[in-house]
């Protein structure tokens, strides 16, 4: 009953939010039309991180996994999203196909994931990020190897960037709703302690895999939007470390098992990113490396 | 396959293997002392590589002081990076150490990367050839590839050595196996796993000369290099350093035998992919009983 309590109370208090929340997502909706394609691709950027930073939070939040693969459901999203719309599907159907071919992908490597615990995960994680990365180029009829993949010229922006409006939204509602869910509940508390959690009866391994194909599916569906906007995929990218880094840093800059922590993360780090890549390039890896080694430090100091 | 070829696929399997090995090796020092899995390792090894290409540039006759400078070198940067980043969270038990020193040296490798990235922006082909190559019937050996495997054989028979039959090395070996009370008995666990981690970087460097020798070293090449010997280290387990050796020369000869009939790309794919699943298969290292994990 307290479970149901919490969920109602929450329920009836964010009724409240809805109308500056609607405004808002009208106010999005509405920026590129008026200022132009800049402004599109920026707040395009942002919407897709703030998807990556809210969906890895399920895994690196709520679950509390130090997980490095996000990537490669990011990457392999974005190769089926490019290969159905080089053979003439439309984008939604696209972006369909990505997400219900990565949905078994997740679902089986849970499997042999889970077995995994703490610094091996993260690094079994990171091995899997790496494998992709190789079979994409190394599959040049498939994917084009190394050097790629170019798609047709995107002739109708305003439908990816209102397709990662959307999907932002669905990311962040779902984010929002699994937190007070049974299911974040038993995620947080196998993130106290598993041993814990399954002496009381939780199915560990079911919540996890669960976690991991619910937080696969928007990454790979963010890849896919990702390719259709700059037309282009190449493995050193759609793998690259980058993808797992970036929402890994958003999640737990601020406060990671929140809606809020991931969402406010995401906007600062991407922000801060598109201020200083535009001013010193070369100092695009030692920002990730120097947050990185802050948050280590943090953590160490906490545990 | 002819038996002279692959004889000579064997050696120059070994030659890779020796590489990994000693990778393997530094990464088994730290994780079987501090309990750290160290994710900078690879990058201290690339820049080492570049850095002794650069010092073989302006002075070619210097190559065995710098074989020994640049080492000594890197110990002390290692020592650095130890004190200032890591030390001081290392009070904890290391197996609430493990996850955020991960964090941490994975921060460390990007910024070594970029660092080497913006010193020099290309890849670094071998030394020119210092020794005579050496034929035997269809087989060739490059002079410079067996002086390298000498090398590599010495320097993991001295560093058996010292951990065997020497104060610092049995200092360090009675912290890996019993942390309290080897400090209770006034082992100073701060200084000898400063020290560790010096030894460790000093390694990735020598690795890192040799690589440079031998193949060609490019800046990304970090971070895959560590993470295969960060696979063989786990799987071998913790409070060994034979076995991080003998899984090393195996992976090198391994990827080297499936490069043959499957290509390079193929053989680097297969390798991480068998790694893997032997991680997925036995996560407490391939020796461990059942009962003892080594890692969370």
């Amino acid at each position: 009953m307290a479970y149901l309590s919490i969920k109602t109370s929450k329920l009836k208090r964010s009724s409240l939010l809805l109308i500056p929340f609607a405004a808002l997502i009208l106010l999005l909706y509405l920026v590129p039309n008026l200022w132009g394609s800049y402004a599109r691709i920026l707040l395009f950027t942002i919407l897709l991180y703030v998807t990556l930073a809210v969906s890895y939070d399920v895994v690196g939040g709520l679950l509390g996994y130090l997980y490095l693969g996000h990537g490669l459901f990011f990457g392999l999203g974005a190769y089926i999203t490019a290969l159905a719309l080089k053979h003439g599907q439309p984008l939604p159907l696209a972006l369909l196909l990505g997400a219900s071919l990565v949905f078994p992908v997740a679902a089986f490597l849970s499997l042999p994931l889970f077995r995994l615990h703490g610094a091996v995960f993260a690094l079994a994680t990171l091995g899997l990020l790496l494998l992709g990365g190789q079979l994409a180029s190394n599959l040049p009829d498939l994917t084009g190897g190394a050097a790629g993949l170019s798609l047709p010229p995107n002739t109708n922006p305003m439908l990816t960037y209102s397709l990662a409006l959307l999907l932002t939204l669905a990311a962040v509602l779902m984010h929002w709703l699994l937190c007070s869910s049974s299911l974040g509940l038993q995620l947080n508390s196998i993130q106290e302690n598993e041993d814990m959690a399954e002496s009381i009866g939780i199915n560990c391994i079911k919540a996890k895999r669960l976690a991991l194909i619910i937080s696969a599916i928007p990454a790979a569906m963010a890849g896919g939007l990702h390719a259709r906007e700059i037309s282009f995929v190449i493995p050193a990218e759609a793998f690259g470390l980058e993808n797992s880094l970036a929402p890994l840093l958003m999640c737990l800059l601020f406060r990671p098992g929140t809606t809020w922590g991931p969402l406010l993360g995401a906007l600062t780090l991407s922000t801060a990113q598109e201020l200083i890549w535009t001013t010193v390039p070369s100092f695009r890896l030692s920002l990730y490396g120097i947050l990185l080694i802050f948050i280590g430090m943090q953590r160490a100091k906490r545990s | 396959m002819d038996f002279s070829s692959f004889i000579q696929l064997l050696l120059s399997g070994l030659l890779l293997g020796g590489i990994y090995a000693m990778v393997a090796v530094g990464l088994a020092l730290c994780f079987g002392v501090l309990g750290l899995l160290n994710l900078a390792h690879g990058a201290f090894l690339v820049l080492a590589g570049f850095v002794f290409q650069a010092v073989q540039g302006f002075w070619p006759t210097g190559t065995l002081v710098s074989f020994i400078m640049v080492p000594l070198f890197f110990a002390g940067l290692g020592w650095l990076t130890f004190r200032c980043f890591l030390q001081s969270s290392l009070k904890r038990s290391p197996r609430d150490f493990l996850v955020p020193a991960l964090l941490i040296t994975l921060g460390l490798s990007f910024i070594l990367e970029e660092g080497t990235l913006t010193l020099w922006d290309r890849s670094m082909a071998g030394l020119v050839s210092q020794f005579a190559t050496i034929r035997w019937g269809q087989i060739y050996l490059s002079g410079n590839r067996l002086v390298v495997l000498i090398l590599m054989l010495a320097i993991s028979a001295v560093l058996q050595i010292w951990l065997t039959r020497t104060d610092s090395g049995r200092r360090l070996r009675a912290l890996s196996q019993e942390p309290t009370g080897a400090t209770l008995v006034g082992i100073s666990l701060t200084q000898e796993t400063a020290i560790a981690f010096a030894m460790a970087t000093a390694l990735a460097a020598m690795a890192g000369l040799f690589y440079v020798t031998l193949f060609t070293v490019s800046p990304h090449l970090g971070l895959p290099l560590t993470l295969k010997a960060l696979f063989i280290v786990v799987i071998s387990g913790s409070g060994s350093l034979t076995r991080p050796l003998a899984g090393g020369l195996a992976l090198g000869t391994l990827e080297t035998m499936l490069a043959a009939p499957f290509g390079a790309h193929w053989a680097n794919f297969l390798s991480i992919g068998l790694l893997l699943a032997f991680l997925c298969w036995r996560p407490q290292g391939l020796f461990a009983t059942k009962r003892e994990t080594n890692i969370g």
